[in-house]
């Protein structure tokens, strides 16, 4: 692996939620590592704690929920560690966030030109004439027609797409260093799905941005990621660059997350499922996360919880299918 | 109290993401599939809509005191107030010029007033005016809301229009004025104030009703019902007003304080009870000369009312967030 | 938004002449001739006979009522019975104590509102937040007439610092300002409050934080412009209902305002100067949630720019 051009990394990240019923692991133990200008997807079913390592990132936890060990670095400089102020100053400005519902993430009172001009105007010391000509600019750049007239438009006079592309315009108007997109596409048509993750690619590609992808669908990150990781209960359970997990998926979870995608070259009369569902992580198996679920389960997988493998081309996998010991000693 | 609904909040939210959802994906998973909704069922038991409003309410008492003690005081009053002429100390009525204007003593608890009566047995027959003008118009006017509420809602069309436009007609009298222009036909008394605060004021709850029913309408349940051909008779009684029953306790629950304080200022006003009756409000305007004399006596009727007021405020909040949180604004 | 405002106001016109023949029929058509009631039970049927016919009460009771409606729009609503003066002369002459009360307690009531229910929402769960919305309401559950008696008792009659009735100085308006104040305030604190916690729990707020910007500046810039816009409905609506006349405040402190007037004329069964002050007051309470919708629609973006 090639180390020195990481730019953000996180390193046994915990984020846990104190409730009264218990401590609940959202976040377990996750380490992720982006590149400069890499997409990175970031894959999982809801609930799988994907989003609160995004929430984690840009410490937008709400109570109970913590941050409880871990560290988050941005070209070496670990978030976890800074005060309100310096975590401010990263927010919007050099890490952006894009949200999941385009119609709800921005401010019905104020002209999205208004919304799009704040974070401008408090993180680089710009006059508002400026600040506007900037905006205008990144409105023409991610696709909105008529940008001076649009400027002084209010949120509920757009549709859904074009509010998303406010939003991303939103982000990258400082030219962040890294951007979190959240199921930027799920609240979209397919077809403007498309058209907003190639305004991504593009954008990722011209400025620079890194790009950490959270979705629950696989065709997202086919489409627009370099590396990908797969999340299953608040763990890593899979990463691999995206050509090589596609091609070779280990883990027996993203054998049937990719499964469960209905194929146009295919007649099924079934689609497979994953069998049982997402585990309460109030109360999570004492062996690996996924094994009341898993077709393969082995005796060891009730017991104990099996560590992320590296294999030789640097495909990682939370398997003991992968353990040479545990194979080789027969179960 | 608050912190624990904020516990509550969070630890829904927190369950959200324990209790894990199935892809979004759902739709694509075909039939057989597991359903993935009951798993949290169980985890989320404290706030599941299955509770009975019985248990709602009993789970609310268990978590916050003060609701609980709010309604300790209220039933308090009223049994005072009901067994006035057990607990009563002496007869509220009798005279006695030697014993004016008394301060607090053992005979009299609270003093006397100006023509020498007992002010706390007063208080507790005066209570009966307050506690039964907070209570029973509370009941008619809700009565007749709940089912004004229900025929425009269920009904809809010209019907509906003619209720709502008549509510908008009434909403447009403050109850104080509303009261003061039946007084000049019936004259003063309590039958002023019955009427004004029962016939007239169905207003607001015909409105929240009303908009219940729209939206319980649209509701599957319902919509099955009608397609299969059940009466309207039946599916406003079976499955409307059943669920409308949450939204009514708290209604009555804020209702009752507000004519509670009508009627003391009906009463202070002159336009409520007539003396030799009395009321809590009558009683703060007939001792008022007399503040600096017998502070006690004067100031009691009106902390009396205040306490109880604040008392169905308090569980009326409660029961608000418990039982149906939409009512806040 | 012109289209909605007109059709707004439209709409309130049939609302204001409803109200207006409700009043009407309540003191005319209910049981019992209305001059009998008017006079008591002594007056002899000759004089109630003679009465009837030259306020035009023999007339049918619809023709009545449209004559009534044409003589108030051109702002005539008939002569006091007991005073002999034009009604709108009488509402002339205390309608500005009403305003002088209304405007100061608004006041008291908007400030101490607003701001209990920010710091409330902002320092929501501690013991601040409990003790401001406990002050609401105590506020809210308080019989006016009783906290009035206090706060005149208190600093007027043992401390001596403010008048105790009357309405000729400005130090004359600050108890009655105090307390219609704070009985009002506790709706407004309440609706800030919870307005605002709830507006704190969008998804454009957590956008707002993701930008960068100081907590500070969330709640005031996001937070609180959008959590106003049913507070400041509340508040004209509230402020219709003090200009409609604080009976009891009025009556408490001797303020000479609408309020009075309409309590004289119950005791002196004046009905003409009821019913005309009656109507003064739901019309300015139709046209303070007239203003307040219109104030809605204009400050939400969603219906302003269609």
């Amino acid at each position: 692996m090639i180390n020195n051009d990481s730019i953000f990394e996180i390193r046994g990240l915990k984020t846990q939620f104190f409730t009264s019923k218990g401590v609940v692991p959202a976040v377990d133990g996750v380490d992720i590592t982006v590149r400069k200008g890499e997409a990175v997807g970031l894959v999982g079913e809801s609930g799988c704690g994907k989003s609160m390592t995004a929430m984690s990132v840009m410490q937008l936890l709400k109570k109970p929920g913590r941050v409880v060990e871990g560290t988050i670095k941005l070209n070496g400089e670990d978030l976890l560690k800074m005060n309100k102020r310096e975590i401010n100053d990263i927010r919007g400005n050099r890490i952006s966030m894009i949200f999941q519902e385009p119609m709800t993430a921005l401010n019905p009172v104020y002209t999205i030109g208004k919304q799009a001009m704040e974070a401008l105007m408090i993180h680089q010391k710009i006059s508002k004439e400026e600040a506007k000509a900037k905006v205008i600019d990144m409105f023409a750049k991610v696709g909105i027609p008529e940008p001076e007239k649009r400027f002084s438009v209010y949120p509920h006079q757009l549709s859904g797409g074009l509010r998303q592309r406010v939003m991303i315009a939103m982000a990258m108007i400082c030219n962040p260093e890294l951007m979190i997109a959240d199921e930027p596409t799920t609240a979209l048509d397919v077809t403007i799905e498309a058209q907003i993750l190639y305004l991504m690619n593009q954008l990722q590609k011209e400025v620079g941005t890194a790009v950490i992808m959270i979705t629950h669908n696989l065709g997202v990150v086919a489409e627009s990621c370099d590396y990908v990781y797969v999340m299953y209960a608040g763990k890593i359970m899979e990463e691999a660059p995206v050509k090589e997990l596609f091609k070779n998926p280990l883990h027996p979870y993203t054998f049937g997350l990719m499964n469960s995608i209905p194929k146009m070259t295919e007649v099924k009369t079934h689609l497979y499922t994953i069998k049982g569902m997402v585990p309460n992580l109030l109360n999570l198996p004492q062996g690996c996360r996924f094994c009341p679920r898993c077709d393969k389960a082995m005796k060891i997988c009730t017991m104990y919880q099996p560590d992320l493998y590296e294999l030789e081309d640097g495909h990682k996998v939370r398997c003991f299918l992968y353990n040479k010991e545990v194979m080789e000693s027969g179960k | 109290m608050n912190s624990k609904k904020l516990n509550r909040a969070a630890d829904l939210a927190a369950e959200k993401i324990a209790g894990g959802f199935s892809m979004e994906g759902t739709d694509w998973i075909p039939e057989g599939a597991t359903q993935p909704a009951k798993v949290e069922a169980e985890a989320e038991s404290e706030i599941a809509p299955d509770e009975t409003i019985g248990e709602q309410i009993k789970s609310m008492f268990k978590h916050n005191k003060l609701a609980l003690v709010s309604a300790i005081l209220i039933v308090l009053f009223i049994l005072v107030t009901v067994f006035a002429p057990i607990v009563a100390p002496h007869d509220p009525y009798v005279q006695d010029l030697t014993q004016r204007l008394q301060g607090p003593s053992a005979e009299h608890l609270l003093g006397t007033d100006n023509y020498g009566r007992d002010v706390l047995s007063r208080m507790l027959y005066g209570g009966r005016v307050s506690l039964l003008v907070g209570i029973f118009p509370t009941i008619i006017s809700m009565t007749i809301g709940t089912a004004l509420g229900l025929i425009a809602g269920f009904y809809g069309g010209k019907i509906d229009s003619i209720i709502m436009r008549l509510a908008d007609v009434l909403m447009a009298f403050p109850s104080l004025l509303l009261a003061m222009l039946i007084s000049y036909t019936l004259g003063n008394g309590l039958l002023t104030i019955f009427m004004a605060l029962s016939v007239v004021s169905w207003a607001g709850t015909a409105r929240v009703v009303r908009s219940e029913v729209l939206s319980l309408r649209e509701k599957e349940y319902v919509e099955a019902a009608t397609s299969i051909g059940v009466k309207r008779g039946t599916i406003i009684r079976r499955h409307i007003l059943p669920n409308c029953v949450p939204t009514l306790i708290v209604l009555f629950t804020m209702n009752v304080p507000g004519n509670i304080l009508t009627e003391s200022s009906l009463s202070f006003l002159g336009i409520g009870a007539q003396p030799p009756s009395t009321s809590w409000g009558l009683m703060v305007y007939e001792s008022k000369q007399y503040l600096q004399m017998t502070p006690v006596s004067t100031l009691a009727p009106g902390i009396t009312i205040l306490l109880l007021v604040v008392a169905f405020n308090f569980l009326g909040d409660a029961l608000r967030d418990k039982l149906d949180p939409s009512l806040k604004n | 938004m012109l289209k909605y405002v007109i059709k707004r106001i439209l709409i309130s016109i049939p609302l204001m002449i409803a109200v207006v023949l409700v009043v009407f029929l309540m003191l005319q058509v209910l049981p019992g001739n209305p001059v009998s009631v008017m006079m008591g039970e002594k007056a002899s049927p000759d004089v109630i006979e003679r009465v009837t016919e030259q306020m035009g009460l023999n007339d049918p009771v619809w023709e009545r009522f449209i004559d009534y409606l044409v003589n108030a729009v051109q702002g005539d609503l008939g002569t006091s019975y007991k005073l002999s003066r034009p009604i709108s002369d009488l509402i002339a002459d205390s309608f500005p104590n009403t305003v002088k009360l209304a405007i100061t307690s608004a006041l008291v009531s908007w400030i101490i509102g607003v701001f209990a229910g920010i710091i409330s929402a902002i320092k929501k769960d501690t013991l601040l937040d409990r003790f401001l919305m406990g002050f609401s309401l105590v506020g809210i559950s308080l019989p006016v007439f009783w906290g009035a008696m206090l706060l005149q008792f208190i600093f007027g009659y043992t401390l001596g610092w403010l008048p105790i009735s009357g309405y000729s100085t400005p130090a004359h308006m600050i108890l009655p300002a105090v307390i219609l104040g704070w009985t009002s305030s506790g709706t407004i604190a309440r609706l800030t409050r919870s307005s605002l916690l709830g507006i704190m729990e969008n998804d454009y707020i957590r956008t707002a934080r993701a930008k960068g910007l100081d907590e500070s500046l969330v709640v005031v810039k996001h937070g609180l412009k959008n959590a106003m816009i049913p507070v400041v409905t509340m508040m004209a609506m509230q402020f219709a209902s003090l200009l409609s006349g604080a009976v009891i405040t009025e009556s408490v402190f001797g303020i000479g305002g609408i309020g009075v007037l309409m309590v004289s004329a119950v005791n002196t069964r004046d009905m003409p100067l009821l019913q005309g002050s009656v109507i003064f007051s739901t019309m300015i309470i139709i046209i303070g949630n007239l203003v307040a919708d219109i104030l809605y629609s204009f400050l939400d973006p969603k219906i302003r720019e269609q």
